[in-house]
């Protein structure tokens, strides 16, 4: 039996895959309401569930917003990532009276990106520089689901400081800057330090919440239910009980049972088959087996149960679900 | 993309680190092939790929039973045997040996699947490695991994990214402390370290070097290779690569299969079927799509030249594969 961390167990299962894609040096007056991250991932990634794209600010300020919400001012070294794929503004000031309206990038105007390769974008020519790396991470949307749903929609952090987030970041502009000098191997080395990055930006978050915050990755640092979702994500098909995840992390059955839900606000049972019930609708998605046999493999004994387990989460019976994904007349997300 | 990168993604590359070692002098081990450790760190797959990082003092590998193959290592070396076969590291060539396994076996059994420690050896000088695995999808005849020897060494503290090896063994010591993420960070760092240690050995291979490696090397075959990694649906004429990179016809073609030892509308088809394989496995599009997503036209052409390729119909292979990922 292998043993990690659920953090690491579920980074392990949502297929990330990462990418640099622009590097923009943008001088004088400018501002940009991003495109629509579904647009970028048609561009550069169209089988991605969900994509989410991240800022390197390598050179310069600027300052970042949601449609909704404040700027946060970004420096050189600071990371500024969208967990829930939002759109955004980029621009050079925050100040209402010094701002200019953004030009709003649309899908169309994207054809000039690659896939697999940083494209050089530059604007102005006076004026000092604020040089970007941009980036996405793509993974599965609903098996990613507990790290997503407990992320900011904006997160920032700086990468500065901290011995991970400090060799990332001069390992992303040293591997920027051998890619645009056509090394071999080059965006496989970038798409794997975007998904360090994620991991990093994931973790750093875990340590600025507050001690009594709740949700997924708050859970991670109680050494309780920490544990037993490891337990869970390694071994999603082990008849577990709350007896024996309780026995495991050695507390009491009743005081795991509130504590769990206290931080992750649904009970352990209940967690677990809507883990099960996800990683099933991969399999039943992706692969020709027969129910019975996907049904097996995510521990359940009988078919039917399966069958009626999953129909209240999908709100639809297996077959006629996998029918229905194969036909393109469902969507694949359920309801949290 | 370039080439060695549209390769690395087809291989899909999985790595894990599962030993941080101090061994002292005199000192033998035995990593044996199908390891029973690999399979406790990363889930089953065609190939896996043996390292280890000497971070300290020095020591010797050797293909176990092949002292030709023996390489002197010091500290910021990255040993890697591509096949996983059985290999022999230690303070000499002439020392005992002992398994690897189980002298780890009990710190698997109490925390398996984390970054063990051992200590182990004479007591004389120390050598510190950390050791890990990588396992990726070798379905038939990929480029890199056939193009590799068997055993090979690079320096990674001389290499232009040498912040991996530094990171690899700060994350290393990080992951005792047992932060979430942790074994992702590791996974990623050995991955990135796999990739570095080729572009390196590339970079530092003998002139006179064949093969794909070589052909990467060489700036009229890599950029040949680059198109066609690029669009490999394109109907590709060895004409139109030639006017490509910017060479004639017959000096492009004669350049090509000297250093890669077939001619470049081979390498197009069996590029092909391994990309074809590689979306049979991972996505559930048509048939028909896929022939075309890698430039067939017709899916009998296609599925005739999977089936001298693979030895079953893509069909057959795709319900296999799905069959042993469950």
């Amino acid at each position: 039996m292998r043993v990690m961390d659920a953090l690491s167990e579920v980074l392990g299962v949502i297929r990330l895959t990462g990418a640099v894609f622009l590097e923009m040096e943008l001088r004088a007056q400018w501002s940009y309401l991003t495109a629509p991250a579904r647009a970028i991932a048609d561009v550069l990634m169209p089988e991605a569930e969900h994509v989410i794209p991240y800022h390197l600010l390598l050179e310069g300020t600027c300052y970042a917003r949601l449609l909704d919400g404040e700027f946060v001012e970004l420096s050189a070294g600071d990371l500024v990532m969208f967990p829930a794929g939002d759109r955004h503004v980029l621009a050079t000031a925050s100040d209402a009276s010094l701002q200019i309206a953004p030009t709003e990038i649309t899908g169309e105007s994207l054809s000039f990106l690659k896939r697999n390769e940083i494209v050089p974008f530059k604007s102005g020519d006076k004026g000092s520089a604020t040089r970007i790396a941009c980036g996405y991470l793509a993974c599965d949307k609903h098996l990613a689901e507990p790290i997503l749903l407990s992320m900011p929609r904006l997160l920032k952090l700086s990468m500065r400081d901290g011995s991970t987030a400090a060799w990332l970041q001069s390992s992303i502009r040293f591997s920027i800057a051998q890619s645009r000098s056509g090394r071999p191997g080059s965006a496989m080395i970038l798409a794997r330090l975007s998904e360090v990055l994620f991991a990093e930006a994931i973790r750093h978050h875990m340590d600025t919440l507050p001690p009594e915050g709740t949700g997924w990755l708050a859970a991670l640092r109680d050494r309780y239910v920490g544990r037993a979702l490891a337990l869970i994500h390694e071994q999603p098909a082990y008849p577990w009980t709350v007896d024996a995840l309780a026995r495991k992390v050695a507390l009491s059955r009743s005081a795991l049972g509130q504590r769990f839900t206290a931080l992750i606000g649904r009970p352990p049972m209940d967690y677990l088959l809507r883990w099960r019930i996800l990683l099933a609708a991969r399999h039943l998605r992706e692969s020709g087996a027969p129910i019975i046999d996907i049904a097996a493999g995510v521990g359940y004994e009988s078919e039917a149960a399966f069958n009626r387990a999953f129909k209240r989460e999908f709100g639809a019976p297996p077959a006629a679900w996998r029918r229905q994904v194969a036909q393109g007349t469902r969507t694949l997300i359920p309801a949290a | 993309m370039d080439a060695l990168s549209d390769v690395l993604r087809v291989v899909q590359l999985t790595g894990a680190v599962y030993l941080d070692g101090a061994f002292s002098t005199p000192w033998g081990i035995t990593v044996p092939a199908d390891s029973p450790l690999c399979s406790a760190y990363l889930p089953p797959s065609e190939r896996v790929i043996s390292f280890h990082l000497v971070t300290e003092g020095q020591c010797m590998a050797m293909l176990s039973n092949d002292f030709g193959t023996a390489l002197q290592l010091k500290a910021g070396d990255v040993i890697v045997v591509p096949q996983g076969e059985s290999h022999l590291l230690g303070s000499s060539t002439d020392v005992t040996r002992e398994l690897m396994a189980p002298l780890l076996a009990k710190q698997m059994e109490a925390t398996p699947g984390q970054v063990m420690t051992l200590a182990y050896g004479g007591g004389g000088a120390v050598t510190r490695m950390i050791c890990g695995f990588l396992t990726a999808r070798d379905i038939w005849r990929n480029p890199l991994l056939s193009a590799l020897p068997r055993l090979f060494k690079v320096d990674m503290r001389e290499s232009s990214a040498s912040w991996i090896e530094a990171s690899l063994r700060f994350a290393t010591k990080e992951a005792g402390s047992a932060r979430a993420g942790g074994t992702t960070v590791l996974a990623k760092l050995a991955e990135l370290l796999f990739v570095e240690a080729v572009r390196t050995y590339v970079d530092t291979m003998p002139d006179d070097r064949k093969g794909w490696l070589a052909g990467l090397r060489d700036r009229f075959v890599a950029r040949a290779l680059t198109l066609m990694h690029a669009r490999p649906a394109h109907p590709w004429t060895v004409s139109e690569l030639a006017q490509r990179v910017g060479m004639s016809r017959s000096a492009f073609a004669q350049r090509f299969a000297e250093l890669l030892e077939m001619p470049p509308m081979q390498y197009l088809a069996q590029w092909r079927l391994q990309l074809a394989a590689h979306h049979l496995r991972l996505s559930d599009r048509p048939l028909a799509a896929i022939a075309e997503d890698v430039g067939y036209e017709s899916e009998a052409a296609f599925n005739r030249a999977f089936k001298r390729a693979f030895g079953v119909p893509p069909a057959t292979w795709r319900r296999n594969a799905a069959a042993s990922a469950n």
